[in-house]
């Protein structure tokens, strides 16, 4: 796992726990009104029921609305600072990225480029442990730059290069995909993320 | 037209009145169901398991696009439509909607244009393929040469004018024709839903006519926005997502409104917090025209610009959250029906609730980063459309059935469809939302992937959803059959529309309902009886062969030349077919109807004023589209180099003296010298034309000098910009002529129409005074 995941995680469970209970509880309100005060024989409509050919009583006070608020606001106020947080940890690297790798989406595929102007296709090697800087962009269409298994990713627009950040420790091969429809052949575009022991990777990455 | 009865097919295809209007609406609506459906089960089919191939990736990609276009556009706000085109008039207690001929017009813009979207898959090529969000630049003829592409915008296009039609419709009939004493809060909560809904579309549906509007330059015409990379992706994702958030709650609103108008008939309580919620759904409705920014999260868009759209977003679940509590408050000490509509309503809400929670992800930065893109945001969206909102509609489908149709429906087939719906809903929609890394409108996944189970039980469950549906259809049809009959008021409702007959006579009420101050409705019986039939079974061909014109005019566009001759002849003969009616509303004379807050406004005034509303909104995103892509741009003309100065200075001193002309003609009109009326017309048609021959001339030479539509963004930006406003002074023309042609034959009344013209063409003209100084001076 990368540092960025693993922010990622802790924040969607944040937000996991906080949705659930929330739902459990207002799911659970309404399904015990709805046991609590279902209509039984020989009970009559309440005295306020709706009369035909009448316009009925407004009721409800706007004090729950305030109620309300404030705790939603404060549940919101949780998850924005956790965002904004979260945010700035995924935007800024911990430390100088040691390297930027130029990422190309094109119909349909992905090229690299290193800076030695080493160029790879449908493959993407990076060392361990280290930072690296991607710049993301489009030789044509709308593209997303996705890593599945690090849930992270960013668009890949013609014309612009969107900057991020990437790190992880463990080597191993994962998959990069494209998240946004480009076409026919945008179920199969995808590339190999390898990432290697350093050493490994120099030795490739030198030998280019 | 005596002679035709609702028994032939003339009678439909001609008919104004709104409850026929609402019924064509609710059965083209749920073919469009069928069409969306269909396709939907296609690549449930095909995603059950990892390397299918029923459809061929390109197959896949159309069927997902259609799918999502028809199913949003075509599908669920035109139900929510068709209950509205049927209930409104008769909630508010009045006898049809503010401008019957403009209703049906949009019943037919709304059918015609789903033909012309969808008929794109018998074309060579295919249908639309660009996913229904038509993302730039995959949406360009470039990367999506296929006609079809070019059939679904225009299509869109259609539907656009479709939908602001109705939008000025609805809100001139509910700001115009509510029943005296009817105050606005006095309004039952569905008519509220359509109110709230209009207002939020003359904001959103003009963004996406400017998007539309470009789009179709730039495939047909060979013009630049979207080709290039300083308009490109960027500029559509702006356009698109200022109308898309909001089309959101456009869908949400109507089904949101048919729950709080169900929940307290069957609780058998008055609504808990009517003034809140209302409020409420206000402030969401304007959070929502701010928060588009959060469809661009990963775009790389300014950072200080997210996260104020982050916190924005986050916002929006304060209000809704004030409603959902509203809704479950009133169920407090109800005594509560478990009838069909009543358990369709709750489950609404439940599936609201769900959707709403997990939208909040989706709202942060942060999470957005590995959200985008995955089943987990078709999930959240599926369960607010189509769990929260379809299912609301169903509900209000059933509620109001046996007013529609004077029958009751089968209460247990009820059940079993809501049993049916609800499990295979959930079944489908819970798993795709827990597929959080796999790819949307990715055509197959390979089985290492782990996404087979999910899979495996979104398709069932989206087949035992899809399939209840026929035990709706089937319950429905033997409701007309061998239904009871249901009176006029089965469920003991208080609003208007269970006050009288089901289904209601055409005139609606055998008189004027009244709300008397202490709220009592009565109706009041008609002093005279005459005044209010005359025009509830008005006829018209107008409006069907307007629409039919039209469709083959845009067909003609992208296949062939001779069918848009063909089309534009059927839309002259149309026209004029319109302008020679005789149709005029008859009031009663006596009452006052509500009217505020635009007491002293005419009604055709009132209709012009929202119009120009949202023609604002369309030139302003065509004015910023020009703005974007010029300041993208590293290089553009020098100021006053690129169009000639003197053509534009010339012709804004035209335009305005042609403003001033028309005022004189009202002037006159008012004093009643119709000899000035003329004159004064004449000249400012004649001013008018003069205008679009100097623009001819110019555009030409352009052309000569080898600057077409497609030459450079300089060019592109300048014919689309000041084309679109050409178009208007053109069809401004057509209705000046129109009064010329009036002036001389009849003229009572003509102060009235020359003055709503008058705000139409000064508005124009207001236009030309932003694009002169953009294009020609600066």
């Amino acid at each position: 796992m990368s540092e960025i995941t693993a922010q990622w995680f802790q924040l969607f469970n944040l937000y996991a726990l906080l949705g659930t209970v929330a739902g459990v509880v207002v799911i659970g309100l309404l399904l015990f009104n709805i046991v609590r005060y279902r209509a039984r024989d020989g009970v009559n409509d309440p005295p306020d029921a709706p009369t035909p050919g009448r316009i009925p009583p407004e009721r409800g006070r706007i004090g729950a609305v305030w109620i309300l608020t404030g705790l939603v606001g404060g549940i919101l106020l949780t998850l924005t600072f956790g965002t904004i947080n979260t945010v700035n940890l995924i935007l800024t690297p911990p430390r100088k990225p040691a390297m930027t790798v130029e990422v190309h989406g094109f119909q349909w595929g992905w090229k690299f480029i290193y800076p030695n102007g080493k160029e790879t296709v449908g493959e993407l090697r990076l060392p361990a442990g280290t930072p690296v800087l991607f710049k993301v962009t489009s030789d044509d269409v709308f593209h997303k730059f996705h890593l599945i298994e690090f849930k992270y990713g960013v668009d890949a627009l013609p014309g612009r290069f969107n900057e991020v950040w990437f790190s992880t420790d463990i080597v191993g091969t994962y998959t990069i995909q494209c998240f946004e429809l480009c076409g026919a052949g945008h179920s199969n575009m995808k590339s190999r993320l390898v990432i290697m022991h350093p050493s490994e990777f120099q030795k490739w990455y030198g030998g280019g | 037209m005596a002679e035709i009865t609702p028994n032939s097919v003339r009678y439909w295809l001609f008919t104004t009145n709104h409850k026929n209007i609402g019924i064509l609406y609710l059965v083209t609506s749920f073919y469009f169901l069928l069409v969306g459906g269909a396709l939907a089960l296609l690549f449930r089919l095909q995603l059950a398991m990892p390397q299918t191939e029923i459809l061929s990736a390109s197959s896949f990609n159309q069927a997902v696009t259609v799918h999502g276009l028809v199913m949003v556009l075509w599908f669920l706000s035109p139900l929510g439509f068709a209950l509205a085109n049927y209930i409104v008039p008769l909630q508010i207690g009045a006898n049809d909607l503010a401008f019957p001929r403009l209703n049906a017009l949009s019943y037919w813009l709304y059918l015609f244009g789903g033909i012309l979207a969808a008929i794109g898959f018998f074309t060579p090529g295919g249908a639309i393929d660009t996913g229904w969000t038509v993302y730039a630049p995959l949406n360009t003829a470039k990367y999506s040469p296929q006609v079809g592409t070019t059939l679904g915008a225009l299509g869109l296009l259609m539907l656009i004018a479709s939908v602001t039609a109705s939008t000025v419709n609805f809100l001139v009939t509910i700001f115009k024709m509510r029943a005296p004493g009817m105050r606005l809060m006095h309004m039952p909560m569905y008519t509220w839903g359509i109110l709230l809904t209009v207002f939020l579309m003359l904001f959103a549906f003009p963004a996406l006519a400017a998007a539309g509007l470009v789009l179709a330059a730039d495939r047909a015409l060979g013009t630049l926005y979207f080709v290039s990379q300083e308009g490109g992706a960027l500029l559509w994702d702006n356009l698109f997502w200022f109308f898309g958030h909001p089309e959101v709650y456009i869908v949400l609103l109507p089904g949101l409104f048919a729950v709080a108008e169900i929940l307290p008939v069957f609780a058998r309580r008055p609504l808990y917090g009517k003034r809140v919620i209302i409020w409420a759904t206000v402030a969401a409705s304007i959070l929502s025209l701010m928060v588009w920014g959060h469809h661009m999260f990963t775009t790389g868009v300014n950072p200080l610009w997210r996260e104020v759209m982050t916190v924005l977003t986050e916002t929006i679940s304060i209000p809704f959250g004030v409603i959902t509590i509203s809704f479950i408050l009133t169920l407090v000490g109800a005594s509560i029906r478990l009838k069909t509509p009543m358990l369709f309503a709750l489950a609404s809400l439940v599936h609201f609730i769900i959707g709403g929670i997990t939208g909040v992800f989706n709202s942060s930065v942060a999470l957005d980063y590995g959200l985008r893109g995955t089943y987990w945001v078709v999930g959240h969206f599926h369960y607010t459309l189509l769990g929260g909102a379809a299912t609301g509609l169903i509900a209000g489908l059933y509620y109001w059935w046996p007013k529609i149709s004077g029958r009751m429906y089968d209460e247990r087939l009820g059940r079993i469809h809501f049993i049916l719906y609800v499990v295979g809903y959930n079944l489908f929609a819970f798993s795709i939302h827990l597929l959080i890394d796999m790819p949307r409108r990715v055509y197959t996944y390979p089985l290492e992937s782990g996404w087979l189970l999910n899979n495996m039980v979104a398709t069932t469950g989206a087949l035992i959803f899809g399939l209840s549906f026929l035990l709706l259809f089937f319950n429905l049809y033997r409701s007309l059959r061998k239904g009871a009959e249901a009176g006029p008021n089965p469920w003991s409702s208080w609003s208007l529309e269970w006050l009288t007959p089901s289904p209601p006579p055409p005139e609606n009420y055998g008189g004027q309902p009244v709300v008397s101050a202490d709220g009592v409705i009565s109706i009041t019986p008609l002093p005279i009886d005459g005044g209010r039939h005359m025009h509830v079974n008005h006829l018209s061909k107008a409006p069907m062969l307007v629409s039919l014109g039209t469709f083959a005019v845009f067909l003609g566009l992208a296949l062939s030349m001779p069918i848009a001759l063909v089309g534009l002849a059927i839309l002259a003969a149309s026209l004029i077919i319109w302008a020679r009616e005789s149709w005029s509303s008859h009031h009663m004379e006596g009452l006052e109807f509500e009217k505020w807050p635009f007491q002293g406004v005419e009604k055709t005034r009132l209709g012009v004023w929202w119009l120009i509303f949202g023609e604002a909104v369309l030139f302003s995103g065509l004015i910023l589209s020009y703005l974007w892509v010029r300041f993208m741009s590293a290089s553009w003309p020098a100021a006053g180099t690129a169009f000639d100065l003197t053509t534009g200075a010339a012709n804004t001193f035209i335009l305005l003296t042609s403003s001033f002309t028309l005022v004189a003609a009202l002037a006159a009109a008012r004093l009643g010298r119709h000899s000035m009326v003329r004159a004064g017309l004449l000249t400012t048609f004649a001013l008018g034309l003069v205008f679009l021959l100097n623009k001819a001339l110019e555009w030409a030479h352009l052309f000569a000098e080898g600057h077409t539509f497609g030459s450079s963004l300089p060019f592109s930006t300048f014919y689309v910009t000041t084309g679109a406003h050409g178009a208007h002074v053109l069809a401004g023309l057509i209705v000046l002529a129109y009064l010329i042609v009036r002036s001389f034959r009849k003229t009572e009344g003509i102060h009235e129409s020359v003055e709503s013209f008058g705000i139409y063409w000064h508005f124009v003209d207001i236009v030309w005074v932003f694009l002169f100084p953009l294009f020609y001076l600066f």
